[in-house]
């Protein structure tokens, strides 16, 4: 199942954190360019 | 939001109802959707504003969780946030795996949109006004020169203790105002309490009167602080030194 994850504020980080740990293929989405970076380093892919 | 495509899922985690709305229909979001997916919405907003979206969200083909959660952001990412949620009982149903991922209880609330937004909207008040009176509790402990690390350990052991008194207590110990969440969260949350309230005509004095505090001290300039910097306020209008102050 395809999953966006859109604001990855402190409740959106956790929520797209725990998809990626469960093996969901999950992207996210956020207009803090910092957020992206912390879910990329947790093993995240983001899209624009 | 222009490149995404083929999403099945997708969890809305934005600030408010206005930017839920802005990503929502503003945005290329839904072109990026397949038919059918599911849109689970997990921000906190009027019940009313949550089927307004919904009927929207469905009149183009898609499914829709109404989702407000709620646990903070450490258990957030761990994966155990408490889930509030209404919606078809086919879209729960495939909700499930993503449900299963990012929460520890979740709590179904009926087949239509509003049932999470209701139950979100009964425990933010509940938040709004425990936050409120341990703030209280704090301050005139303080002025009565009372040891606050005293005072929390025994009182979270006594009746008087809540969930807020045991976990935002200790910031005011420590004069730490970091937000975790913030005091501005709660000028929207109780604004939509006491809107709703009122829209029915039902009294929510204490409600309102926490709603004030948190005004109060948004416009003060402390609306980007921990919700528990409440008790500035407070100690502003009692003279009251709290820990890690300098005036």
């Amino acid at each position: 199942m395809q999953t966006l994850v859109i604001g990855l504020g402190s409740m959106g980080f956790g929520a797209a954190v725990s998809c990626v740990r469960a093996n969901i293929q999950t992207a996210g989405f956020d207009v803090n360019p910092d957020a992206l970076e912390r879910f990329k380093a947790e093993g995240g892919q983001f899209i624009h | 939001l222009n490149a995404c495509q083929n999403i099945d899922c997708v969890l809305i985690f934005v600030v408010n109802a206005a930017q839920a709305e802005s990503v929502l229909f503003d945005s290329n979001l839904l072109a990026g959707l397949n038919p059918n997916a599911l849109v689970i919405n997990c921000v906190t907003l009027a019940p009313s504003k949550a089927v307004d979206i919904a009927n929207k969200v469905q009149a183009q083909g898609f499914r829709y969780i109404d989702a407000p959660v709620s646990g903070g952001a450490a258990k957030a990412l761990e994966g155990r946030m408490s889930i509030m949620a209404s919606g078809a009982p086919d879209a729960m149903a495939d909700a499930k795996p993503v449900f299963d991922a990012i929460s520890e209880h979740v709590f179904e609330l009926g087949d239509k949109p509003g049932g999470g937004s209701q139950m979100k909207l009964i425990n933010q008040l509940l938040a709004g006004v425990h936050i409120a009176a341990a703030a209280e509790a704090m301050n005139l402990a303080a002025s009565l020169d009372m040891d606050l690390h005293q005072v929390i350990d025994g009182i979270r052991k006594c009746a008087g203790s809540s969930w807020m008194l045991e976990n935002r207590t200790p910031h005011v110990e420590d004069g730490d105002y970091t937000p975790l969440s913030s005091v501005n969260i709660f000028v929207k949350d109780l604004g939509i309490v006491t809107d709703e309230a009122s829209g029915n005509d039902v009294a929510t004095p204490l409600s309102e009167t926490a709603l004030a505090l948190y005004r109060q001290a948004s416009e003060e300039g402390l609306g980007g602080e921990d919700d528990s910097a409440v008790v500035k306020i407070l100690a502003r209008q009692s003279n009251v030194t709290l820990p890690g102050s300098n005036t």
